[in-house]
């Protein structure tokens, strides 16, 4: 049998096949992922669209003699302004693989083939000509009825919102057990001003996708929380939110990690734990209280952090406020109850509990000073404890221990000794 | 004997019945005519005195008017509960039915015997023992199973429930050859309207979509015409004040009166005028003798029928909706509109039908209204149940079709019967051996049917191959042989492994709890192919030792499971729910919560008497009301109606008084709350506004800064705000739509400290009004708990009236008690202390509040936390 | 290892191109071959969404793998820089590597037709048709 031209073309395609497998395993490999699972014999179409592009014959070449690295480094700095059409589709189908394969060992590295694809997605929609046959050709008779009207097809600029919602459906399928694969989802979605900028995408395709994509993750949110609601709901009939409720809202931990610290979670926490920290502070249970609060104080403190950073958010001001108020009410030690109730009046400075409480601590304060004032006063000490008793008395006039500390300060004046 | 059995198709219909067959060269098809050439059998039943026996068909329908009148559109009662005396017996529907499919059945056995059909010459006998039944496209669970267990009492292995209209279709496709194209199925029969879209693709069927009326026939053509006619004859003078319901003379008389208007029907369907000159139709009230005699234009009968015909009309435009939703195709995709059923012989309905659903001036496709569905089903039932060929000791089924198109068969049969000591299965022609091969394990293990074995059958140019298929043991000797004879023709389009036989009625769904509110899960949409299984996962939402699946058909439940659980186990916990569907709708459902699994079949109840389409319908309202009300409203409505609901859907099949009442309350309920609010998204637009408007005050209110921004600036923020809640919802986003709601609330509560600070809590004044408010509320409690009606599962009800102690004790305890001792101190020192109570108090009653509207729900899933 | 971006036109290797007619009688002889009913039912459920409704199936063609290598049969476009035998070490590839691959087997089935450097021109290849 002679070698004849036509087969170089079927040669061509096995070593496209097995280059492009090697290539994904490769990916798949540096991600952290044990296996890559097969593609089909058609992704090798990647393959050779790449060698048509410069560098692109010699990095398949090397990819053939075993080293897939520069074919690889090819890939990830590709850039995608007028490349063809077929590599940018080969491509966005390469990483959303990648990233199908990387889910569930290396959630970041999967987040990052998302945004990868996403962006080829991104470059694909511009690409009207391409997308145009492609849907003529698959549509055929239904095509051909879209004149009438009829919404056979996917309008070019819904192209990338087709990954977004296939990435959406990881995380909402990884809602209830936070798995993974769900996390490295979340993590996309809110990459999708990167993926546009990648593919140099214009402006109102990047808003449309990112419209779509904060919906579909707030969306996944609201679904891993629910659960934690209706545990509280049912412990709340029963007359069981002191006593259950921490367990259940420790959930909201797990979920604060799975959403690479959402700020939705943050104020699902500081709501709930608001009603059962209420419970426990009519019922006087201190440790209780204490008790519940602590494990969610980094999400006090982020929530805080991003009141004090954006004054805009200012509409969870008085929860958190109302968080710090209450670990200043159970704290024993008293320059960390100072701190605590001062973060709770910077956040909200109107918080009415949190002022009571910050004048109540300033009070007692200024009367431990006094109180250390052995035979003399300092005057400098003195007029410190005016300005705490001022700053007092600005907070909350009415503050049952000003009386008291005034009392006291008025003595240490005329010489007596503070107690 | 050697025998070959092919499934017949049978179409039980409302007035006629027909049964056909496809013989196994599948050049024509069968179907059974009696010695006039009456292709349809009238679905009627009487008692002949004399002879001691049931008389079916035009025997019986002759005995109209008699002591001995027929039963007559016993379809229309499948699925209830409910008898009917036929001479000295009282029937069921179903056992009515299958009066009528024996006879059926004798039919056409009688016609087989005079079929010269043999197997190369040897004598063969034609057997029908299996059966496809078709029923309406509407028709639900316990129809169908009513009309499946009418077609076992009959002696039938029913192979297969078809939905009329997909048979019709198949019918169609098969006679025409059509292998694509898309399809109008308008059926009106004699009880029921159906209409389907259907795709045909390679000659495998899609059903986009099913809408109907279940109880709308050409018989109500008739009775309105009847009625009609009844009023022109007391205008001429007649005692005909008839009470058809409470006196079965007047019901005897209206009778003659619809029979009256069939004959009007039928003789306008050809002639644009009928003379009717009838005398002594009956006898009136009076005793004197009833005659009608005058003409009667096309025209003025079609102004009495109009409406009913538009409301077909209506349901066709639904159905054309749903399949553009579902595949994109709209009424200028239709390529044939199929009419169906004898009543869709009324000009009327023709040219309504061709005006607005066929195109270029085509014209509906209109062959054999009568018998199509018979027809289709027969193709059905071939394909389905493929050919049994037998003798004693011995069952080959062949499954796939006897007609090989070129030299060349491919052939799929399964062993179900042989010999023990068979081991190999040959087919001979003459001396040659067209294929040969083992029977494998199959058999030798005892199992035999599980098998399918394949053949490539070389064929010669004869019209028929008359070959033997011979199972033989391990040294070639026959132990059995059976006559196998191969056609030669054109094999034309069916439907193969692809279609799904029928669809499913109605959104089966599971009763599931959200945020403490029952709602409903949709588990198997309406027009879902069938088989179907589906698998779900839900939580519990509660620890009251059980969970409970209730499943619904529509918004009615059909069944209720419960699983007994560990109290320890934590809300949240998964429940895993796979439910069933066979192509009959017969439902099983499978259960998984932890290490525990039930599963059920799902034994349709009755179909409810009366006016059950209404009761379906009130409950569709307050569902919609309860999605549109949110917040406190929204507590409040649920909280009455919830019990209504569940109230209604205990006594539904038991206490129709109760249901009459109970029902009453609830469209009240419906129409207070929900004055025509239609919106999809919670809280609805109202509330939102509500919300701005809070916020808007709170900053207004405020003097120089709040928070630190000056007033300018939270009116920009409070616009920026309120235009991204318009744009979700614009954009229909509910999760967005719901996070502003959260925020303008949040932002309300942060600028409202201000306020706050300033604000007196113990006014007597205020502690007696509060006091007021909570007394009214804790007796509000109490009336929910008066009339809470009991579930009829015991479990639950055991559950339900523990819960009920639990919470009329707390009730007590925290509410009442407390409440008397604040009423009782008139001491206005003592204020503050009475404010704390009265604090505690409140909180408790939102709780016990709570709790009573979770009492419904107790034990149900939910699936919140599933995403989607 | 089953992939998570399991595609119904790549798991029974059809062409998106090729219309529905081709998908239906493709899916039905495999269904009418398959083993048992739940291999059927899940080759009906892939035949119901790559037919019911074309934006479906547009979706599950976009995602899968396009169809943009030139045709078999033909000559390739520019002649192809042959590897030289002294550059395929060890690493590389050997034709037993590949004998048992799938696409191996279907395209010796593509070159059964009769004569093998006149089937399909590039004219005939859509997608190189499609491009500007």
């Amino acid at each position: 049998m002679t070698w004849r031209a036509s087969d170089d073309i079927l040669l061509q395609r096995l070593e496209d096949e097995s280059v492009v497998e090697a290539l994904f395993a490769a990916v798949v490999r540096a991600g952290g992922a044990p296996a890559a699972p097969g593609l089909h014999p058609r992704a090798g179409g990647l393959v050779d669209a790449l060698r048509k592009i410069p560098r692109g014959a010699e990095a398949v070449a090397a990819a053939l003699a075993g080293d897939v690295m520069p074919l690889a480094r090819l890939v990830d700095e590709l850039a995608f302004a007028g490349a063809p059409p077929e590599l940018l589709h080969h491509l966005a189908l390469f990483h959303r693989a990648s990233a199908a394969a990387l889910e569930e060992t290396a959630p970041e590295a999967a987040a990052s083939a998302w945004v990868r694809s996403l962006a080829a997605w991104f470059a694909l929609a511009e690409e009207r000509t391409y997308l145009a046959r492609f849907e003529e050709l698959v549509l055929g008779r239904d095509a051909a009825r879209r004149g009438r009207g009829a919404d056979a097809g996917i309008p070019p600029e819904r192209v990338p919102l087709e990954l977004v919602a296939d990435v959406a459906a990881r995380a909402d399928a990884a809602a209830s057990d936070l798995g993974q694969a769900g996390r490295a989802a979340l993590l996309a979605l809110a990459r999708i001003d990167e993926a546009a900028r990648i593919a140099g995408a214009p402006e109102s395709a990047a808003a449309r996708a990112r419209a779509e994509a904060e919906r579909r993750r707030n969306a996944a949110i609201e679904a891993a929380l629910a659960l934690i609601g209706e545990g509280l709901e049912e412990a709340n009939v029963r007359g069981e939110l002191t006593s259950q409720g921490r367990a259940l809202l420790l959930r909201a931990v797990a979920v604060w990690t799975w959403t690479s610290n959402d700020e939705a979670v943050e104020h699902f926490v500081v709501d709930r734990a608001d009603k059962i920290g209420w419970e426990l502070y009519r019922a006087r249970s201190w440790d209780a209280l204490r008790h519940l609060l602590d494990p969610f104080r980094p999400m006090f403190d982020s929530l805080a952090s991003r009141i004090e950073r954006d004054p805009s958010r200012i509409a969870y001001a008085a929860g958190c406020a109302q968080m710090f108020v209450f670990l200043a009410e159970v704290d024993r030690h008293l320059p960390r109850k100072l701190e605590l109730a001062e973060r709770a009046v910077k956040i909200c400075p109107t918080h009415r509990n949190g002022r009571i409480v910050l004048a109540a601590i300033l009070c007692e304060q200024a009367m431990e000073t006094m109180r250390a004032m052995v035979v003399f006063a300092r005057r400098d000490r003195i007029e410190r404890v005016e300005a705490l008793l001022e700053r007092a008395e600005s907070l909350y006039a009415s503050a049952s221990e000003l009386d008291e500390a005034k009392d006291m300060l008025r003595r240490v004046k005329r010489g007596r000794i503070a107690v | 004997m050697p025998f070959l059995d092919r499934a017949v198709g049978i179409d039980l219909g409302t007035t006629n019945s027909e049964i056909a067959w496809l013989p196994p060269s599948e050049r024509d098809i069968v179907i059974f005519a009696d010695r006039f050439g009456r292709r349809t059998v009238p679905s009627a039943v009487s008692w002949d005195e004399k002879a001691g026996a049931f008389v079916v068909g035009h025997a019986a329908r002759s005995k109209r008017g008699t002591a001995a009148a027929p039963v007559e559109s016993i379809k229309r009662k499948m699925g209830q509960k409910t008898t009917v005396s036929i001479g000295p017996h009282a029937l069921s529907p179903e056992e009515v039915s299958s009066k009528i499919l024996a006879d059926l059945c004798e039919r056409m056995k009688a016609t087989l015997a005079d079929k010269p059909l043999h197997g190369g010459g040897a004598p063969l006998e034609l057997a029908a023992r299996r059966a496809v039944i078709t029923v309406p496209a509407y028709f639900d669970a316990p129809q169908v199973e009513a009309t499946r267990r009418a077609g076992e009492l009959a002696g039938l292995e029913v192979i297969g429930i078809l939905q009329e209209p997909t048979a019709a279709a198949i019918y169609h496709t098969w006679k025409r050859r059509l292998e694509d194209g898309n399809f109008l199925v308008y059926d009106l029969g004699g009880g029921t309207f159906d209409v389907s879209i259907l795709r045909c693709l390679g000659g495998e069927y899609q059903v986009l979509a099913i809408d109907g009326e279940n109880y709308l026939g050409g018989d109500d053509l008739d009775r309105r015409y009847a009625e009609h006619l009844r009023k022109q004859l007391v205008e001429k003078g007649y005692a005909l004040d008839l009470d058809v319901k409470g006196n079965d003379d007047d019901r005897r008389t209206f009778a003659r009166l619809v029979h009256l208007a069939q004959e009007i029907k039928e003789s306008l369907s050809t002639t644009d005028v009928a003379h009717v000159n009838k005398s002594d139709i009956a006898k009136d009230k009076a005793g004197e003798s009833v005659s009608f005699e005058g003409e009667i234009g096309r025209a003025d009968y079609e102004e009495i029928i109009g409406d009913l015909v538009e409301t077909t009309m209506a349901c066709c435009e639904r159905a054309l909706a749903r399949s553009r939703e579902v595949a994109n195709v709209g009424v200028e995709d239709i390529d044939h509109v199929i009419l169906v059923g004898g009543s869709t012989r009324v000009p009327l309905v023709v040219r309504r039908v061709t005006e607005a659903f066929c195109r270029d001036g085509s014209e509906p496709l209109r062959d054999d209204v009568d018998t199509c569905v018979a027809l289709g089903a027969a193709v059905h039932a071939a394909h389905v149940g493929g050919t049994i060929l037998g003798d004693a000791g011995l069952r080959v089924r062949v499954t796939t079709p006897l007609v090989a198109e070129g030299a060349k068969l491919r052939l799929g049969l399964t062993v179900e019967e042989a010999p023990r000591n068979a081991t190999s299965i040959a087919i001979w022609h003459g001396e040659h051996a067209l294929a040969e091969g083992s029977l494998g394990h199959a058999l030798a293990e005892g199992s035999p049917g599980k098998q399918g074995l394949r053949f490539d059958l070389p064929l010669g140019e004869a019209e028929e191959t008359h070959a033997t298929l011979a199972l033989q043991t391990s040294v070639g000797a026959p132990v059995g042989e059976l006559p196998l004879t191969i056609h030669r023709g054109d094999l034309r389009p069916r439907p193969t492994a692809l279609s799904r036989a029928s669809v499913v009625a109605k959104d089966i769904a599971l009763e599931v709890v959200r945020g403490g509110k029952r709602d409903r899960k949709v588990l198997l949409a309406r027009g879902t192919g069938l088989p179907a299984q589906v698998t779900h996962l839900f939580f519990t939402a509660d620890q009251s030792g059980a969970v409970v699946l209730r499943i619904l058909q529509n918004r009615l439940p059909i069944k209720t499971l419960a699983v007994d659980v560990p109290r320890e186990l934590p809300v949240g916990s998964p429940v895993e729910v796979v439910l069933r569907c066979d192509e009959s709708m017969r439902l099983e459902a499978q259960a998984t919560v932890g290490a525990q699994q039930i599963q059920a079949h799902i034994e349709p109840p009755p179909s409810p008497t009366g006016e059950a389409g209404d009761v379906e319908a009130l409950l569709e309202r307050a569902e919609k009301a309860k999605r549109a009300l949110w917040g406190v409203l929204g507590s409040e409505f649920a909280r009455e109606a919830d019990l209504l609901v569940v109230g209604i859907r205990e006594v539904l099949r038991t206490d129709p008084d109760k249901l009459a009442a109970l029902s009453e309350r609830l469209r009240h309920l419906v129409e207070e709350f929900h004055g025509g609010v239609g919106e999809g998204l919670v809280p609805p637009m109202a509330r939102m506004e509500d919300a701005f408007d809070t916020l808007r005050r709170v900053v207004y209110r405020a003097s120089g800064l709040v928070m630190g921004m000056e007033r300018a600036d939270w009116e920009t923020r409070i616009d920026a705000l309120y235009d991204k809640a318009m744009e979700a919802h614009a954009a229909g986003d509910g999760p967005t739509w719901r996070r502003v709601y959260n925020e303008v609330q949040a932002l309300s509560e942060t600028a409202y400290q201000e306020e706050f600070s300033l604000m007196r809590t113990d006014d007597p004044a205020w502690i007696v009004r509060r006091t007021l408010t909570l007394t009214w509320r804790a007796e509000r409690v109490e009336q929910a708990l008066a009339e809470l009606v009991p579930s009829t599962t015991s479990e639950i009800r055991a559950m339900q009236a523990a819960e009920r102690t639990r919470i009329e004790k707390w009730l007590a305890e925290s509410v009442k008690k407390p409440l008397s001792k604040v009423e009782a101190v008139k001491d206005e020192s003592a204020t503050s202390e009475q404010r704390r109570s009265l604090e505690k108090v409140d909180a408790e009653i939102d709780r016990i509040e709570a709790a009573v509207e979770r009492l419904p729900a107790i034990g149900l899933v939910t699936d919140r936390g599933a995403g989607g | 290892m089953r992939s998570t971006v399991d595609n119904p036109f790549e798991r029974y290797d059809l062409d998106p191109r090729e219309g529905i007619a081709a998908i239906t009688r493709r899916l039905k002889e495999l269904a009418e071959e398959a083993r048992d009913e739940a291999e059927r039912a899940r080759i009906r459920e892939a035949w119901e969404e790559l037919t019911l409704h074309p934006a479906r199936r547009l979706r599950a063609a976009l995602f899968a793998h396009p169809e943009t290598r030139a045709p078999l049969g033909t000559a390739p476009p520019a002649l192809r820089r042959r590897a030289s035998p002294e550059g395929a070490p060890g690493g590389g590839l050997e034709l037993r590597d590949l004998a048992a691959r799938p696409s191996v087997l279907d395209a010796i089935g593509a070159l059964d037709a009769p004569d093998d450097d006149a089937v399909p021109s590039l004219e005939d290849d859509p997608v190189l048709r499609g491009r500007p």
